[in-house]
């Protein structure tokens, strides 16, 4: 999985003194700071629109300098107040050019019908949102009044940062707390932000209970069907940039390591079955083939060649409609897996003890399902 | 088709016969989520901990 690059952006009437607070923070969870600065921008020079425009296309440089420079597809960002509405007027701007990764906004005076539901859901031009506001932000509100009457001189601003988008849609989250525009700049955000960021790499506590349960379900699943523990694995693929891809060290007995790196379309193989349609997923190998669709020739060369069957389990809510049940809102896929042979049972499609083993298996991702969603918002793992 | 061919599911429909899908129907659920209880039995606690949260999260056992 890529190293990512956060870009942090400070506001108006400020040089940022957070943008250096937070760097150790993002280095510990394994993110590149790299920290904008502007210069002091004052309120007259907020209200112009020339200067504001200025500001796009500086913006706009640095990223695409930044990207060229690193070869990064995608920056992540935190900013905060007028550094919120620059960096989404450059991504409007660019129109799917530039794209970004993880985002927090913290502050922001983002218009609040954002079109959320086209740039992060269909156009993907970003990820994720994280949404820091505080009810008590008069400066938000005060953009948003501007916006209102200084007519078509306004910026298409308004007071997110106070009252959240009213064109939320899965991928936006929102946090709220009281206070005033710097109440959202609290170092004890700063952990939440960088694990935000970081994911689908997960932080120390999720990763241990994860991993705890990854190992609990192959050794299940090895007993059952009756097979040596050391030829059956255990891994976890999330949507990561448009692809599934394996969370680092979320995964039992992998030792084939070119697997690690592998990525999937979202609709491929028994992992992108499983991912789209919400259902349990089976493949085996069939001598030279498999009995659905074959990866791709780069990624099929990585996997292990004693690789024999895959059994992948969408990790979501199990929901009941119509008589089938699926998982809706599916986070990730556990995929268990084994190697040189075939176990009978799984040759006996239809069978009810590979029924219900496999709806065992299913059911006990519960525990991954609730990590892998706390850990997409930032937040630590809760004690039971 | 060898493993080597790019192809995706939808490419893949003379195999489809041989797909092992498994949709459980509302109507096996209860003797499922027993026979599922009784095998999570002798398997650790924070599996069964997990099956039986999702249980009552969804709208399966109801």
């Amino acid at each position: 999985m890529p190293l990512k690059i956060v870009v942090t952006l400070h506001g108006i009437r400020t040089r940022g003194q957070w943008q250096k607070q937070i760097t150790p923070y993002l280095a510990r969870h394994g993110l590149i700071p790299y920290h904008l600065d502007y210069g002091f921008f004052g309120v007259l020079s907020f209200l112009m629109p020339w200067t504001r425009a200025g500001r796009v296309q500086w913006l706009r440089g640095e990223l695409r300098d930044l990207m060229d420079r690193t070869g990064a597809k995608r920056v992540s960002l935190i900013a905060h107040s007028f550094g919120t509405w620059l960096a989404l007027e450059v991504l409007e701007a660019e129109n799917g050019n530039l794209r970004f990764d993880r985002v927090v906004l913290t502050g922001s005076i983002v218009r609040r019908d954002f079109p959320w539901g086209s740039t992060l859901l269909r156009k993907r031009w970003i990820q994720a949102v994280r949404n820091e506001r505080a009810t008590g932000d008069w400066v938000v509100r005060a953009a948003e009044l501007f916006a209102r009457l200084a007519g078509p001189l306004a910026p298409r601003a308004g007071a997110s940062g106070a009252l959240g988008f009213n064109t939320a849609c899965p991928g936006v989250h929102d946090h709220c707390v009281a206070g005033g525009h710097s109440e959202v700049l609290n170092i004890a955000n700063y952990d939440r932000w960088a694990r935000f960021i970081a994911f689908p790499r997960l932080p120390p506590d999720h990763l241990r209970r994860v991993r705890m349960l990854v190992q609990q379900i192959r050794a299940l699943a090895a007993s059952r069907l009756g097979v040596d523990a050391s030829l059956v694995r255990a891994n976890l693929f999330v949507p990561s940039a448009s692809a599934l891809r394996m969370i680092p060290g979320a995964w039992d007995n992998m030792s084939w390591a070119p697997e690690h790196d592998i990525e999937l379309a979202l609709d491929h193989g028994s992992t992108g079955r499983a991912f789209t349609d919400g259902t349990p997923f089976s493949i085996r190998r069939l001598g030279g083939s498999w009995t659905a669709g074959v990866l791709p020739g780069p990624e099929q060369a990585r996997l292990d060649p004693r690789l024999q069957w895959v059994l992948s389990l969408p990790i979501g809510r199990l929901v009941t409609r119509d008589g089938i049940t699926v998982a809706r809102d599916v986070v990730g896929v556990l995929n268990v897996d084994g190697l040189d042979s075939v176990p009978p049972l799984l040759q006996t499609a239809g069978d009810p003890t590979l029924k219900t083993l496999v709806f065992t298996l299913w059911a006990s991702t519960e525990k991954i399902r609730e990590s892998l969603a706390l850990a997409d918002t930032g937040e630590p793992l809760h004690d039971d | 088709m060898t493993i080597d061919a790019p192809a995706t599911l939808t490419d893949v429909t003379e195999h489809h016969d041989e797909l092992v899908q498994f949709v459980y129907r509302a109507a096996a659920a209860a003797g499922l989520v027993a026979h599922a209880r009784s095998l999570l039995a002798a398997a650790p606690t924070e599996l069964a901990a997990s099956f039986e949260q999702a249980m009552l999260a969804s709208e399966f056992a109801s």
